[in-house]
């Protein structure tokens, strides 16, 4: 039920890791950010549900969002539109951003 | 109020007109304090029809009004994700309320007003109380009230409801907003998006609806299964265009036409934001922020945590331990003195376990609910549950539930009427059910009492020990089922972290107070009756048949004596009576005499499932109705009979 349409020649989800588009921009899961670490939401790799629920918060694509705080195995907490918000690792583990430089 | 009483002189001369108002806004944003402000002690906190989400409502006299306030629940959105939004949004679409006041928090507009957005389009009369305003300064923001209320088309009022400043204000804006009947402002969408939206509604044109029609296009767009259905079943023409119409949209925007819906709010907000609201670089951090940076930390966040639960737990054991000695103290003169006037008749000893049970319940609700109740509230208000939840979240999923489960399971250690009382802080009906059923597991003082009295003294503190690991391996087995088994997701955690506020007393000491009562009220005809029940089968001496009734379970499968039977009755009452009346049975306390160390273990094995006692039931009784309740008692009862009557086998082989 995924529904998100992969952007801008970037394959979310095909390679793990860091990925690279043509631009040299670096894409990370929000749980393999660091602490501090900033940049634009490209996708949400996860149901319509989540994708909305994230959505009613706040959390769309193209929303800037920074990592505060990452609970050890835990939940990570971010900053987006000036408010701060809690999300299960899980589901962290399904946003894909771009950092910024 | 200060104004509210004098419409009482008035009253005569201008008819006084009754109306329903209603409190709307997300978790944290000072809601139930304006609640509280409006209505103080005229409030009923119960639940909605055939849920277990609490509803808070309260009444009001106001300049010739009788004002009736219903606090809806603290949600992030509208939608049908929740029993909560469900409720709010079918109350605030289905009951019309007269006016519904939007309470923001205005130190976080941009997401408030995804929220705002969403709460227009149900077209009821809106006031927003945008509160906290006294916080603006200090976090170097700045909002034009004026800009933002001509872009919402809604009376704006600036509030700081810790001050109490603006509340009268937001009611006066409220009730002008009655009186005039104008026209709402429809916000609007972008282009595609609107073009939609009125080929849905000229499709609507010829149905009737309770619901407003923009409101069911755009819920169209949105795909929700319960307006979809809804208008299915008028006219199935409709969604079959409607479906066209949402393919369409999603070839133009390359998404879900859902999520459509859900971006173009987000971008609708942040464009008002834009406009009304100037963010300033704040001051440098105040202690509280660096002390909120700490209390989420790797390292410190756990110590902290660690420290304010040792600080929690031992000053609610001492001061209740404190007090219920010398409560205990107080009643026994009572005791003797109705002793001496009852003397020793049928009708006397009936009218004794009333007193007695009278008793019991104060015991237990002023030394541990109370300042159980008044911490977890200072605790919650101030903002710390939501660390709780941060940190302990991965544990805690391990059983199906958030991270702030661990409360109430703690809590749980102490007493399991207040842990079971406190699952309201889960956010879903089913984690509320989760954790509740969990924390009458959790073995409670009275528990340690028989742990350590018997197993401790007789069979050694490291058997003692392990029936703890062991309860604590049962909890997280039957966590694990539970979540399997009780229909319903697990939802990831979203959730938001507030900033530590400055706790309000007077809504702290009132909701304790409102919770109380409501658990008096289920709690004490459940403990009076039990209590006299079991003393008419004691005085009738109908006990011992009792005690015969259950031997085959008691003596042939859990090779217990057949006197046991008559204490796991009474330890319905209160636990701990298993191990006194032992000693009044066996007419002394050096229980090896009586019973093999195997003996021991299995009455301690049974003692920790076999029942929650009576306040504990009456607790669940509140909190999750009787039917859950009694599916609950019977279950422990098997349960621990099976699993005692495993164990004493299996001892009595090693041992």
């Amino acid at each position: 039920m995924v529904s998100m349409q992969p952007c801008h020649g970037c394959d979310p989800g095909s390679n793990p890791g860091h990925r690279i588009t043509k631009n040299k921009m670096v894409e990370k899961f929000l749980t393999e950010m660091k602490e501090g670490q900033e940049g634009n939401v490209i996708s949400i790799l996860d149901g319509i549900t989540t994708t909305k629920r994230l959505a009613d918060l706040g959390i769309i694509q193209n929303t800037k969002i920074k990592v505060l705080k990452k609970a050890p195995f835990g939940p990570i907490e971010v900053i987006a539109r000036n408010s701060r918000l809690v999300i299960g690792r899980h589901l962290a583990s399904k946003i894909l951003v771009r950092l910024d430089e | 109020m200060s104004k509210i009483a004098n419409s009482k002189n008035n009253h005569i001369k201008k008819k006084i007109k009754e109306i329903d108002i209603v409190l709307a806004g997300q978790a944290n944003v000072g809601k139930s304090i304006i609640f509280n402000h409006l209505t103080g002690l005229h409030q009923h906190i119960g639940n909605w029809p055939g849920k277990t989400i609490e509803k808070a409502e309260g009444r009001l006299f106001y300049k010739n009004y009788i004002i009736n306030v219903v606090d809806l629940p603290g949600i992030y959105s509208l939608t049908t994700y929740s029993m909560e939004e469900v409720i709010s949004r079918e109350y605030i679409a289905t009951k019309k309320p007269d006016f519904v006041i939007n309470v923001v928090d205005a130190t976080h507009l941009e997401r408030n007003l995804i929220f705002t957005l969403q709460l227009l389009e149900l077209e009821r009369p809106t006031v927003m109380a945008l509160n906290m305003i006294n916080l603006l300064k200090l976090k170097g923001i700045k909002i034009n009230y004026k800009k933002l209320e001509s872009i919402l088309g809604i009376p704006v009022v600036p509030v700081a409801a810790i001050h109490r400043k603006g509340i009268a204000k937001t009611i006066d804006e409220g009730l002008k907003l009655i009186k005039q009947k104008k026209r709402k402002r429809i916000l609007r969408f972008g282009k595609e998006v609107e073009n939609a939206i009125s080929r849905l509604i000229s499709l609507l044109k010829h149905e009737d609806f309770i619901y407003p029609k923009r409101w069911i296009a755009i819920k169209l767009l949105e795909k929700d299964k319960f307006v979809y259905q809804l208008v299915k079943e008028k006219n199935p023409k409709i969604t079959e265009k409607a479906k066209k119409i949402c393919q369409e949209l999603e070839r133009i925007h390359g998404h879900d036409s859902s999520l459509i819906i859900a971006d173009e709010r987000c971008n609708l907000a942040s464009r008002i934001v834009n406009e009304v609201q100037e963010i300033t670089k704040p001051k440098k951090l105040t202690f509280l922020e660096k002390f909120d940076m700490l209390s989420s930390d790797k390292i410190f966040g756990y110590l902290i945590m660690i420290g304010i639960f040792a600080l929690m737990f031992s000053s609610i054991f001492k001061f209740g331990n404190f007090v219920s000695n010398l409560l205990e103290s107080l009643f026994f003169y009572f005791q003797e003195f109705f002793k001496t006037i009852l003397g020793n008749s049928f009708g006397a000893s009936v009218v004794y376990s009333i007193i007695e049970s009278i008793f019991a319940l104060i015991e237990i609700v002023i030394p541990y609910i109370l300042p159980f109740y008044i911490i977890l509230y200072l605790l919650e208000d101030w903002g710390y549950l939501a660390r709780v939840a941060f940190l302990m979240d991965h544990f805690m999923h391990k059983v199906g539930v958030h991270g702030k489960a661990c409360i109430p399971l703690l809590l749980g250690f102490g007493c399991n009427v207040p842990a079971c009382l406190s699952c309201r802080i889960m956010e879903t009906e089913r984690e509320r059910f989760i954790t509740g059923f969990l924390t009458t597991l959790v073995p409670c003082s009275a528990i340690t009492v028989i742990i350590l009295g018997l197993v401790g003294k007789y069979v050694g503190m490291l058997y003692a020990f392990s029936l703890y690991l062991l309860a604590i391996l049962i909890i997280f087995v039957i966590g694990k089922l539970a979540s399997k088994i009780i229909p319903g997701q697990t939802f990831e955690l979203i959730m938001e972290m507030p900033d530590y506020k400055k706790p309000n007393l007077k809504t702290i000491l009132l909701q304790t107070w409102f919770r109380i009562k409501d658990f008096l009220v289920i709690a004490s005809p459940l403990v009076i009756v039990s209590g006299m029940v079991i003393s008419i089968i004691h005085t009738t001496g109908y006990s011992s048949k009792i005690a015969e009734l259950l031997s085959p379970i008691i003596v042939n499968w859990l090779g217990l004596p057949k006197i046991i039977g008559i204490l796991l009755v009474f330890g319905i009452l209160r636990k701990e009576l298993i191990l006194i009346m032992l000693s009044t049975l066996l007419g002394t306390t050096n229980f090896s005499v009586a019973l093999s160390n195997v003996q021991m273990l299995t009455l301690a094995i049974l003692s920790m499932f076999y029942i929650p006692c009576i306040a504990t039931i009456a607790a669940l009784w509140k909190e999750f109705g009787w039917k859950r309740t009694f599916v609950i008692t019977i279950f422990e009862i098997l349960f621990a009979i099976i699993l005692a009557g495993i164990f004493s086998k299996v001892l009595s082989f090693i041992i």
